[in-house]
């Protein structure tokens, strides 16, 4: 089939502008990124549905609807985006009442993970036994009884 | 058969329900189940000693050719025996050994569940049910060995046996897979009857072999058994001793017939299985800790097993199955004393035991008798077995078997030495010489046990013509060797016996040099150092490759992901020259005017600093798109698209009273260019992509069928709204629960904690002193109130809702449905909020959001699943067609049901939008909470009295 050029190029656009806002630490851009790439993404679909039509609705002649698939898919993106664009907007809202910023900070946990690598450790969750802390025992120690 | 193994695995669930009622006797379930199952399969010995097989088949899975399959023959009759027979007992022994107070109620149930799966896995004639059956046992095994899982040694022990154990248990599966790819079949008897001689199915055998080892401790995978000893004492005599060890070996057992003559087959069982039984030996001469001397003990034993089995003859497949059922009794009954002495005098350390003969004589005669078994002592059952094996091991020894015969006749006769050296340590550091410790209580029924199983050793060694028939069906299934000798204690003065009594002999006199030491154990063997050094060299691993990849930084991980995007699918999109000339330019000149308007206002986006003018041109693009949707021919896109960019303006301009006016600067600004190179390259990417999609497709489009479909299944003419309540339902049931969980979300982040007294909290001002011209609830403040809006608001409100019940009647033939319908309401509800205030959200929905949500996703789901009720399918839609007076003929299809609970989820999602990010916020402002934005800055103050 034949794509037009407008939308796709449109689609490409919005896409390349939330990519760019993506980038960022601002939770407020990164939403504002998301939703024109949402929006980019719709666009896609309208090009993967081929030529306009008449809107598919049964009555109309059936060569000249638009393809009602990709519409449908859309419909639910739509309601999705506004979602999810709500509680980001509710989440950069909250950071703001906690930390005055909306910026995301970099992980706490991976930096630990970066420490350990650099200073050849082992992950935390490893165990290391000492050798007179044999695995032999039943309940680990005397005291304690199994099937606790 | 089946019956047996449902009751088991049901008990498993109900015994551990019981476990805090009944206390320890709740074990008295499971063993009442094993041992009336015990005596029916008993019952069937004559059946199974003529060689007739039982079957029960129920189908699991047709198309896979895969069933629940339980086929009795002579070797599964035998392992049942002992999962049951020896099982039953261990359970009546836990009755009394655990303390109520301390039992923990999983136990139980984990025991019980265990006995299930491993009668599961020895009955199981389908290879992948069986496999089923192998993983249930590790993990059970995992589950019970780490039954006290706060020691960091008992956790690592647990570990290191489910890691060994699934490592083979998979490579098994592999096998097993493979041996489906060369027959055709996953049944057991089946391959055997008729076994592939391919290359491949040599490789499958292999994996076999590395599942059988790992499961039944054999090197180089010995080392996870001693650790399994963190295991409550009755735990270890089932699982690591009488049972789930034992799998490996009935695998073995089972395909011998198939694989025996592969030239590998018999010098790898047998040279694993004597460095192991050697090994083992050898090390539970050094324990101190008497349970572990046994887990070594064990592990010497299921060597001893694996290389008799290994032989691969008549005579040695009887033998080792003789040994077997031996071991499964002697060693159960050995770990039970020990569990006995524990209990009795609350050590398990040889330098601290001694003499309990005279203070337990019950439990030392059981003992003694146990280790006479083990030991090979006449006319114990150990004892006709091993001199069978020793008997089988040179019986045949003739071309290609020679030499493997008399490796394995000597290695049998030094592991035998060994045995009786330890045997004798465990019996004489234990029973005899002077007593140390005191016996601080006495336990009577909890020797009964120990006392019938060492017994039934006894006994069983005076019936080895029995035995000798009711193994016989599958003994005569292996392919070599001549007729086995039936089992007797009398063979006459043959080289056998001239070993047994050389091993006695040097058993004593090992003992006797080195038995009393009572030095230390030191350390790990190479394997286990190996192992942990792996895992060690894993983990390590992890952290660096982590350490490297995972810089925890958003943007550049996001950066990864896309640049990943745009080399690998980008790279092979133009290599590919996928996309081609046949371009159409545009649809329509108004198509062309769009484009070009939001894509200018997507960039401005980019470079906006003020939040306010950002999110406005973002919105100008959101209502561009809708433009495009409805050239395109989508009047749903479009009327949905401009009711949520309304929407999200409303609720955006809520949330950007308390934040600062512009965005922050402090991005590296260096960092812009290369950014924005990514973007224009992902940006690029996508239109590609989406264009050369289109031109390489050429089959028909799925929604070709749609414009019929719609009206012929559906009832309905729109057929966009169709797809969605009818063909695609099953769809946007997911979304609308995405829809759900972000609502409450946005709430939770909003509230953080429900508040206590429901929506009284809201609560703005009292209701007498509210002015209440237009609205019930508007504000009382003069300067706040806005008598237009409250008028417009009074006159509008019952209008929007009726377009939106409107909008809802109509969706299936005309642009609308559920979710316009919900988003007008939501709006009409925001409108309410705007003139109000709070009061006046309250008084127009005068609930809380989740119970509108909750009983949309209600309605939605009856909606979908109702007609199985009346005999249809899920999702089927009825159209009912009535005629009404003055309206005409009605026609309702029941998927507006399911479109209602849309509906209704979409309200309940802008309710709590705006009752969070409007009424929510105006109460954090009240309570100090709000962040306050800082003059013409980036940042603002965080609240100050925030809940955390």
């Amino acid at each position: 089939m034949t794509p037009s050029l407008a939308l796709a190029v449109a689609g490409g656009v919005l896409i390349a502008a939330g990519t760019y806002l993506l980038l960022e630490r601002s939770l407020m851009r990164i939403l504002a990124g998301v939703m024109l790439a949402g929006n980019g993404v719709n666009l896609l679909f309208l090009v993967a549905a081929g030529p306009a039509g008449l809107g598919p609705i049964v009555g109309t002649p059936e060569d000249e609807i638009s393809d009602p698939l990709p519409q449908a898919m859309v419909l639910t993106a739509i309601v999705i985006s506004l979602a999810t664009s709500a509680f980001l907007l509710a989440m950069s809202y909250r950071s703001f009442q906690l930390e005055g910023h909306d910026e995301v900070a970099d992980d706490v946990e991976d930096a630990i993970v970066r420490r350990r690598a650099e200073a050849d450790l082992s992950s935390e969750a490893y165990v290391e036994l000492t050798p007179e802390e044999q695995p032999d025992t039943e309940s680990g120690g005397r005291g304690e009884r199994a099937g606790g | 058969m089946l019956l047996t193994v449902t009751t088991l695995a049901v008990l498993g669930v109900v015994s551990s329900a019981l476990s805090g009622r009944m206390g320890r006797f709740v074990f008295l379930l499971p063993a009442a189940a094993s041992l009336a199952a015990a005596v029916w399969f008993g019952l069937q010995a004559p059946l199974v000693a003529a060689g007739q097989v039982l079957q029960e088949r129920i189908e699991w899975m047709p198309s896979l050719g895969i069933a629940i399959d339980l086929r009795l023959g002579a070797l599964q009759w035998l392992l049942s025996m002992v999962v049951l027979g020896v099982g039953g007992l261990i359970f009546v022994y836990c009755a009394w050994y655990f303390d109520s107070k301390t039992l923990a109620a999983r136990t139980v149930g984990l025991l019980t569940a265990f006995a299930a799966s491993m009668l599961l896995l020895v009955l199981s004639d389908d290879l992948i049910v069986l496999t089923v059956g192998w993983e249930l046992t590790t993990l059970f095994s995992y589950l019970l060995v780490g039954l006290n899982h706060r020691s960091a040694s008992n956790r690592r022990a647990a570990q290191t046996a489910l890691i060994v154990t699934t490592v083979g248990g998979l490579t098994m599966l592999v096998g097993v897979l493979l041996l489906e790819a060369e027959t055709g079949t996953y049944s057991l008897s089946a391959i055997v009857a008729d076994p592939p001689r391919s290359a491949a199915a040599a490789w499958a055998a292999g994996c076999l072999v590395v599942g059988a080892l790992s499961k039944s401790a054999i090197v180089p995978f010995q080392y996870w058994l001693p650790g399994a000893m963190a295991a409550p004492t009755p735990v270890s005599a089932f699982l690591h001793a009488a049972a789930m060890v034992k799998a490996g070996i009935f695998l073995m057992a089972a395909f011998t017939p198939a694989f025996v003559d592969l030239p590998w087959w018999r010098w790898t069982l047998v040279g694993l299985g004597i460095v192991t039984m050697l090994l083992g030996a050898v090390r539970a001469m050094r324990q101190l800790d008497i349970k572990v001397l046994l887990a070594h003990g064990t592990v010497s034993q299921l060597g001893l097993l694996m290389t008799v089995i290994g032989i691969g003859t008549h005579a040695s497949m009887q033998a080792g199955l003789a040994l077997l059922v031996a071991h499964a009794i002697f060693k159960a009954a050995l770990f039970m004393v020990v569990g006995v002495v524990d209990r009795s005098t609350g050590t398990r350390d040889l330098r601290e035991l001694g003499g309990l003969g005279r203070r337990l004589p019950l439990a030392a005669g059981a003992a003694i008798l146990a280790a006479a078994s083990m030991a090979g002592i006449p006319p114990a059952l150990g004892y006709l077995g091993k001199e069978a094996a020793l008997v089988a091991a040179i019986g045949d020894a003739y071309g290609d078997l020679a030499v493997l015969g008399w490796v394995g006749f000597f290695g049998i006769a030094l592991g035998a030495a060994i045995t009786v050296a330890y045997s004798l340590r465990f019996i004489v550091g234990t029973f005899f010489g002077s007593q140390s410790v005191a016996i601080k209580r006495r336990s009577p029924m909890l020797v009964a046990a120990p006392v019938l199983l060492a017994i039934a050793g006894l006994v069983l060694g005076f019936g080895g013509d029995t035995i000798s028939e009711l193994l016989h069906p599958h003994v005569e299934d292996v392919p070599a060797g001549e007729d086995a000798p039936h089992l007797a204690l009398w063979h006459g003065f043959t080289p056998a016996l001239v070993a047994s009594i050389v091993a006695w002999l040097v058993g004593a006199l090992i003992h006797l040099r080195v038995g009393g030491a009572r030095r230390a154990p030191h350390g790990q063997d190479l394997f286990e150092r190996g192992y942990h050094a792996g895992m060690r060299a894993l983990d390590r691993l992890a952290v660096e490759v982590t350490g490297r990849i995972q810089t925890g930084s958003l943007p550049l991980h996001l950066t990864t992901i896309l640049l990943v995007v745009v080399v690998l699918p980008g790279g092979a999109l133009v290599m590919a020259g996928a996309v081609s000339g046949d371009i159409r330019l545009f649809d329509s000149v108004g198509q062309v005017g769009a484009a070009a308007l939001i894509s200018i206002a997507a960039l401005l986006v980019t470079t906006a600093r003020g939040r306010l003018k950002a999110f406005m041109l973002v919105s100008v693009v959101g209502y561009g798109v809708g433009l495009l949707f409805l050239l395109h021919g989508a009047p749903d896109l479009a009327l949905t698209q401009v009711l949520t960019e309304t929407v999200f303006l409303i609720v955006l301009v809520l949330v950007l009273r308390r934040l600062p006016k512009y965005f922050t600067d402090r991005p590296l600004r260096a960092a812009r260019y290369p950014r924005a190179l990514l973007a224009i390259l992902v940006g690029a990417f996508a239109t590609l992509a989406s264009l050369a999609a289109l031109q390489a497709r050429t089959a028909e489009p799925i929604s070709e069928g749609f414009y019929r479909w719609a009206y012929e299944f559906g009832n309905g003419e729109n057929i966009v709204n169709v797809t969605l309540v009818d063909i695609r339902a099953w769809d946007t049931l997911g979304e609308v629960s995405v829809l759900l969980a972000a609502a409450t979300g946005v709430a939770s982040l909003i509230f953080v904690r429900r508040p206590v007294a429901g929506l009284g909290v809201l609560r703005q001002n009292d209701p007498a002193t509210r002015r209440g011209n237009w609205l019930r609830g508007a504000f009382t403040d003069e300067h706040m109130a806005s008598p237009v809006l409250e008028m417009m608001t009074r006159l509008l409100f019952p209008i929007m809702m009726l377009v939106s019940i409107y909008l809802l009647a109509v969706g299936h033939n005309e642009p609308g449905g559920g979710f316009a319908g919900g988003l007008v309401a939501g709006i009409a509800l925001a409108v309410r909020y705007l003139a109000g205030g709070r009061d006046e959200l309250t008084e127009a929905a005068p609930f809380d959001a989740g119970k509108l949500l909750g009983a949309g996703i209600v309605v939605a789901v009856l909606g979908v699943v109702w007609p199985v009720l009346v005999g249809g399918r899920i999702g089927e839609s009825y159209a009912i067609e009535w005629v009404m007076p003055l309206l005409g003929e009605q026609k309702l299809v029941t998927t507006l049901f399911f479109d209602i609970g849309v509906w209704l989820i979409v309200i309940g999602a802008m309710l709590d939008f705006v009752r969070s990010l409007g009424a929510g916020i105006d109460l954090h402002a009240e309570q100090n909470a709000a962040p306050r934005p800082a003059w013409r800055s980036d940042r603002s103050l965080p609240g100050k009295e925030v809940r955390r």
